[in-house]
């Protein structure tokens, strides 16, 4: 019994049925317009302080390091990964929510199937419409190639890092899809947590300076800040990566609950 | 998967389940074998569902073991399925693939795949006459053929089991008979599980059926004996006798009304064999003609109020 092929079939079944409704592709289309209009406001922050430096006889570029990886690719990735924090929970939401409320969960349970192949073909499933939603990164990435000469090595780390980040908010996802009734509640709930570890440490800094270092461990943003400048920090790499296999862990027990209390 | 299998296709062992303080299942103790249908009825709440999500793995007992073709259902899951074919009373296909499509997914979940797929998929479209609607999204097939596509992914694998679930809810009367049908040509190759609140289907499909009530087994018997301990027990009594006055039938249970000027009476009852004869003797005695005096040997469904109203037990 190949059940590589199990799991590859649900990833494949999960990602194309994404794309098979009209709702797949608006939230494509909305999600490249946004990824378009923070590009042009990157490039056109970068073209004015450019503007800026010529008119100011007194400074020179190389002196105030006017790079086009600080001045666009770095804050075009940051950006893109704040939206993605509003984009992962409509991707995620229908997973196992929406199996569960149309009743095919009752019957995906009755296969020759484990709990381990579901819940990782959910999530493969999920990660390849994020990675179709994300190919208008290589395409911004080909006309700034047309207009500058940016370092491609850390804008490349930049984008793992962006693939990375986003895999950890699919598992979240996933694992909140695998406890919530319906999608609308997953959905909720998923775009609540991802805000607490996105933006949530920023804003209990000002608040309360404790809080904000213990928010401050699981601070994906921050987190991700690093692979935006191009750095590797295997620390980081460990926190995404852990998290992931924590995140599916816990979908698993999730599945073991669904059991317990009835699909 | 084989027909060299000794062990039978399904048995449950003190299957019981608590949603909290209630008992929705009690330990329920029973057997399916190979070529033998088995209808599973009782009253809504009665647990048939709770029952079928413990045997098709989409709910935990809180105790009992379930065993298909010999493999635990719970501490060999994926294994034990491999045996099942399931037909769920919800069932959700996925709208946005065609019958083809929907078939093959299920196939490679079942890990049937490569060169195995082709021929497995082309004998379920044979075997349900699926040519119609083969490339069709499943969306917009009419609720027969939903069913039948249900029912050519259940039998993918060609489990040694089949649990059913309602599978004739919703049908039109040719497409019931079509479906029922089926299910006894398919009786004979599988184990077959059947859910229904039909008594007229049970009768007609099932060698055995098994009444729960109030998540208690109260009969597993076939259809034939059940009827025939019907008949013994009696049923409903209609009468009509012709008296002056009001007749005593000497049960204040039985319901007696006035006919037609006043010296027709209408008699209705549930008797046995003895309270019949006595109310029968004790009207002659009083001077009555006997008009009618119809007997209606308990069906089905006499036995299944017998059961399901705590009467008795079989």
């Amino acid at each position: 019994m190949s059940r590589s092929g199990a799991t590859g079939s649900l990833a494949a079944r999960e990602a194309r049925s994404f794309f098979a409704s009209p709702i797949g592709w608006s939230i494509a289309a909305i999600f490249s317009l946004v990824a378009g209009i923070i590009f042009v406001a990157v490039l056109f922050r970068y073209r004015q302080a450019g503007l800026s430096l010529v008119q100011n006889a007194e400074m020179r570029a190389p002196e105030i390091g006017l790079h086009i990886n600080d001045w666009v690719v770095r804050p075009y990735l940051y950006n893109l990964a704040s939206v993605l924090l509003f984009f992962i929970p409509l991707l995620t939401m229908r997973s196992l929510a929406e199996e569960r409320r149309t009743g095919s969960l009752e019957l995906l349970f009755s296969l020759p199937l484990r709990s381990s192949e579901l819940i990782l073909g959910k999530f493969l499933g999920v990660a390849i419409a994020m990675a179709a939603l994300l190919l208008i990164v290589p395409v911004h990435a080909i006309i700034l190639a047309g207009i500058s000469s940016p370092d491609w090595g850390a804008a490349a780390v930049g984008a793992a890092g962006l693939v990375l980040l986003g895999l950890f908010m699919v598992s979240l996802g996933i694992f909140v899809s695998s406890i919530s009734q319906t999608p609308v509640e997953a959905g909720v709930l998923t775009l609540g947590l991802l805000l607490l570890l996105g933006l949530g440490p920023s804003v209990a800094e000002a608040a309360s300076p404790g809080f904000a270092r213990v928010l401050g461990f699981v601070a994906i943003l921050v987190r991700f800040e690093d692979f935006a400048r191009g750095v590797i920090d295997l620390r980081h790499i460990a926190f995404f990566l852990g998290g992931i296999l924590l995140m599916l862990a816990l979908a698993l027990r999730g599945l073991d609950l669904m059991r317990w209390r009835g699909v | 998967m084989n027909g060299e299998i000794a062990v039978p296709p399904l048995e449950a062992e003190a299957l019981t389940r608590f949603f909290g303080p209630i008992c929705a299942v009690a330990d329920l103790s029973f057997h399916v074998e190979r070529g033998e249908t088995v209808g599973l009825l009782g009253p809504n709440g009665a647990g048939k569902t709770t029952t079928l999500r413990m045997l098709t793995g989409s709910l935990l007992p809180t105790r009992g073991q379930v065993r298909l073709a010999g493999h635990d259902l719970f501490s060999e899951g994926a294994a034990a399925r491999a045996h099942l074919g399931y037909l769920p009373e919800q069932l959700s296909l996925y709208g946005e693939m065609s019958v083809d499509a929907y078939l093959g997914f299920m196939a490679k979940i079942k890990g049937i795949s490569g060169e195995g797929s082709g021929p497995a998929l082309e004998k379920v479209r044979r075997r349900l006459d699926l040519d119609a609607v083969w490339n069709r999204p499943t969306r917009s097939l009419s609720r027969g053929y939903r069913q039948r596509v249900g029912l050519a992914q259940a039998l993918l694998g060609e489990p040694d089991l089949l649990i059913l679930d309602e599978p004739t809810v919703g049908l039109d009367p040719n497409q019931i008979r079509d479906f029922r049908s089926l299910v006894r040509k398919l009786g004979k190759q599988h184990a077959i599980l059947l859910s229904t609140h039909i008594l007229p289907e049970a009768m007609e499909i099932c060698d055995r059926v098994m009444i729960l009530n109030k998540g208690r087994l109260v009969a597993m018997e076939r259809p034939d004996r059940l009827m025939s301990a019907a008949s013994r027990r009696g049923g409903r009594v209609v009468a009509q006798v012709r008296l002056s006055r009001r007749p005593d039938v000497g049960d204040p249970r039985a319901r007696v009304e006035a006919g037609d000027a006043g010296t027709i009476w209408r008699i209705e009852a549930d008797w046995d064999e003895g309270e019949s004869r006595e109310a029968l003797q004790r009207l002659l005695a009083q001077g009555a003609t006997v008009i009618e005096w119809r007997s209606g040997a308990g069906g089905l469904e006499d036995v299944f109020r017998r059961l399901t109203l705590g009467e008795e037990e079989t």
